[in-house]
C-alpha cells in the first residue's frame, strides 16, 4: 500500500508547484465532487465543468490561495458556489422562466449490509422514509455533517447561514427523527405526513 | 480503542469509533457486546445507529478513467486560460531586460526568464454558450472593463463581472459581485441592467456605484449622474413591482438578512472614491491636463504628442459620459487628425495638432 499523504501536506506541495500532488487531490476527491454537485442540481451536465473550474482555479492561483482547515470542506464549498453563480447566470443570460436555485434533491440510502434482523430493517426503513421527506435544507445539513462529516462553522460558510442557524437546522431535523422513533406505527405514518407538511415550509 | 458515552444522539453520530463500527462493521470498542445491556445510555446509542443506517449515500458510480479524462480536461482549462494571459507587458519586460543584463554575467540569460513568475492580473473566459465573458479583477487596484455597447465600467479589486461578449437587441444585462463604477452609454430603447446579488439596477444612460459583495450584509447603491432605479430580483408577491428611483447623489442600501430597502439618502461625498470626485467640466483646459485628469479616474497609462497639443485647449462637459464617449469628443474637439487607441490599460494619442 503507498504510503498516505495527507490533504494538507498535497496542499502544501501543490502550492509549490507539484502537478502530482494537484492531481492526486483531484483523483481523490472527484467523485465525491460528482456525487455531491449532481445532488444539488438537476442540470447534471453543468456539474463537470464546474468541478473543472473549482480545480482551474486552485491551480492558477495556487501562490496566493490560503491553506484551508479542511481541503474537503473548501472544495465541496467552491463547488456549490460555482454551481449557485452558474444557474444564476443562465436565468440572466438565458432568459431561463424557471428560477434555478441550489437545492438538495437526492435521496438518503439505507446501508442495507450492516443490518443484522428484520426488526432493525422494518425501523431503518421507516426512518430513512421520514429522513427524506425533510426540507431539501435540512438534508443538505444532515448530508454534510453526518456523511461529510464537515463542521457546523464549515457548513455555515457553505450554505450562506450563521452558525447558529446551521445548529438549529441540524437540532430540529434531529428532533423531527426522535419524535416519530417515539411513536407507534400508525402515530408513525400520520407524522410522516405531518412531517411533510412542516418540512415544506422550513 | 476506549469506548466513550455520550449525552447527546448528535455526538453518537459524529464518534469515529461508533461510526465505524455502525457504517463499516469494525469494532475497535467493544460496542457490540456493551449494546447488549438495555440502559439509557444504550438505548441512545441505538437510536443513533438506526439514524446512521438509514442516513447512508450513494455515491455516483464514476470509473477510474472518467475521473482521469476529467483531469485532463482540466489541465487543458489550465492551459487554455494561462495562454490568454499576456504572457510579459512591455514595461515588465524592459525591466526584465535590464536585470537581464545585470544577471547576464553570472548566469545567463534563460534561467532569469524561466524564473519569472506569471502574475495573472484579470481572468477572463469566454464560456462556449452564449458568449458570456466573466472578468475577475484580482490586482489590487481597480481595473477597466470596455462593453460592447460603449460603456465603461471600473472594477474594483475582488469583484468580478459576468457581460455578455455582445448584447442583444432589446436590453443589456450585466452581473456583478463585489464593488464596480458603471457609466453607461445612453440608449432608450436598449435598458442597461444591473444585477447584484438580491437586488436588479435599471439604468439607460447615467454612472453609477455598486457595492455588492457576497458576504456583506448590504447592497448598495450610489447614484452619480442621471437616474437609475433599483428593485428586488424575487419580487416578493407578485403584483408588487417596488421600483424606487434614486437621483444624482442619493444612496440606497438593500438589508440583506431582512430582505428590504433602506430609504435613500444624500451620499456623503467623502465616502465616494477618485472618480467620483473628480471634476469633468472643463472650461479653456490644456488638452493635457484633460487627458491627465482622464488617466487619473480611469487608472491608464497615457502617451500623447506633448508637443502638438502644447497650445490646445477645450472647453467641455465629460461628466454623464462612458470613457470611450469621452475620448471620442476629445478627440473630435481636438480636430486634425486626431485619434486616440486604447490596449488595456495604455492609452495613445496620436495628434498632429488642433485646429
Amino acid at each position: 500500500m503507498p504510503p498516505v499523504i495527507s490533504d494538507a501536506d498535497l496542499w502544501s506541495e501543490m502550492k509549490s508547484g507539484s502537478e502530482k500532488a494537484f492531481s492526486s487531490l483531484f483523483m481523490k476527491y472527484h467523485v465525491s465532487l460528482v456525487s455531491y454537485g449532481k445532488s444539488i442540481t438537476q442540470h447534471h451536465y453543468i456539474v463537470g465543468d464546474c468541478i473543472q473550474d473549482v480545480f482551474a482555479d486552485i491551480w492558477l492561483y495556487r501562490k496566493t490561495i490560503s491553506t484551508p482547515d479542511s481541503v474537503r470542506a473548501y472544495l465541496l464549498s467552491g463547488l456549490r458556489k460555482r454551481i449557485a453563480r452558474k444557474l444564476e447566470r443562465d436565468q440572466i443570460f438565458k432568459h431561463a422562466t424557471d428560477i434555478e436555485h441550489v437545492e438538495f434533491s437526492a435521496s438518503f440510502t439505507v446501508l442495507d449490509e450492516l443490518i443484522t434482523n428484520e426488526e432493525m430493517r422494518s425501523q431503518v426503513t421507516y426512518l430513512n422514509a421520514a429522513i427524506n421527506q425533510l426540507s431539501p435544507r435540512q438534508k443538505e445539513a444532515l448530508y454534510l455533517r453526518y456523511y461529510q462529516q464537515l463542521s457546523v462553522d464549515q457548513i455555515a460558510e457553505m450554505m450562506q447561514m450563521n452558525t447558529q442557524s446551521v445548529s438549529n437546522l441540524l437540532h430540529r431535523a434531529i428532533k423531527q427523527l426522535r419524535n416519530l422513533w417515539k411513536g407507534e406505527i400508525p402515530q408513525l405514518m400520520i407524522l410522516l405526513v405531518l412531517t411533510h407538511c412542516l418540512s415544506t415550509d422550513v | 480503542m476506549q469506548r466513550k458515552h455520550h449525552l447527546l444522539l448528535e455526538d453518537y453520530l459524529q464518534d469515529p469509533s461508533f461510526r465505524r463500527w455502525v457504517r463499516e462493521g469494525i469494532d475497535d470498542a467493544g460496542w457490540e457486546q456493551w449494546m447488549k445491556s438495555d440502559t439509557e445510555e444504550t438505548r441512545l446509542a441505538r437510536e443513533a445507529q438506526l439514524v446512521l443506517l438509514a442516513m447512508n449515500f450513494k455515491e455516483t458510480d464514476v470509473s477510474e478513467l472518467e475521473t482521469e479524462d476529467a483531469l485532463q480536461a482540466t489541465w487543458q482549462k489550465i492551459n487554455n486560460v494561462e495562454a490568454q494571459a499576456p504572457v510579459v507587458k512591455w514595461k515588465q519586460f524592459a525591466r526584465m531586460l535590464a536585470a537581464a543584463a545585470v544577471l547576464l554575467l553570472a548566469v545567463g540569460l534563460g534561467w532569469h526568464f524561466l524564473n519569472q513568475p506569471q502574475i495573472r492580473e484579470v481572468a477572463t473566459e469566454e464560456l462556449s454558450e452564449g458568449k458570456i465573458a466573466v472578468r475577475r479583477n484580482n490586482t489590487k487596484t481597480p481595473v477597466l472593463v470596455m462593453l460592447e455597447d460603449g460603456s465603461s465600467v471600473i472594477l474594483q479589486p475582488g469583484s468580478q463581472l459576468d457581460y455578455p461578449t455582445v448584447f442583444n437587441e432589446t436590453e443589456r444585462k450585466v452581473s456583478l459581485t463585489g464593488e464596480a463604477f458603471f457609466e453607461i452609454s445612453k440608449n432608450p430603447s436598449r435598458p442597461f441592467f444591473v444585477y447584484a446579488n438580491e437586488i436588479v439596477t435599471r439604468v439607460v444612460g447615467t454612472s453609477f456605484r455598486i457595492k455588492a459583495y457576497s458576504n456583506q450584509p448590504d447592497v448598495e447603491v450610489i447614484v452619480r449622474t442621471g437616474q437609475v432605479k433599483v428593485s428586488r430580483k424575487n419580487p416578493v408577491e407578485a403584483g408588487s413591482p417596488q421600483e424606487i428611483s434614486l437621483h444624482p447623489n442619493e444612496s440606497i442600501r438593500f438589508v440583506r438578512h431582512e430582505a428590504t430597502f433602506e430609504k435613500p439618502v444624500i451620499a456623503a461625498p467623502n465616502v465616494t472614491v477618485p472618480i467620483e470626485q473628480l471634476q469633468f467640466d472643463f472650461e479653456d483646459t490644456p488638452i493635457s491636463k484633460i487627458l491627465e485628469t482622464i488617466a487619473l479616474a480611469y487608472g491608464l497609462k497615457v502617451t500623447y504628442p506633448e508637443e502638438v497639443l502644447k497650445n490646445c485647449y477645450l472647453s467641455t462637459s465629460l461628466s454623464d459620459l462612458p470613457l470611450q464617449h469621452k475620448l471620442k469628443i476629445i478627440c473630435e474637439s481636438a480636430g486634425g487628425e486626431t485619434r486616440y487607441e486604447l490596449l488595456g490599460d495604455q492609452l495613445t494619442i496620436y495628434s498632429n495638432g488642433c485646429n
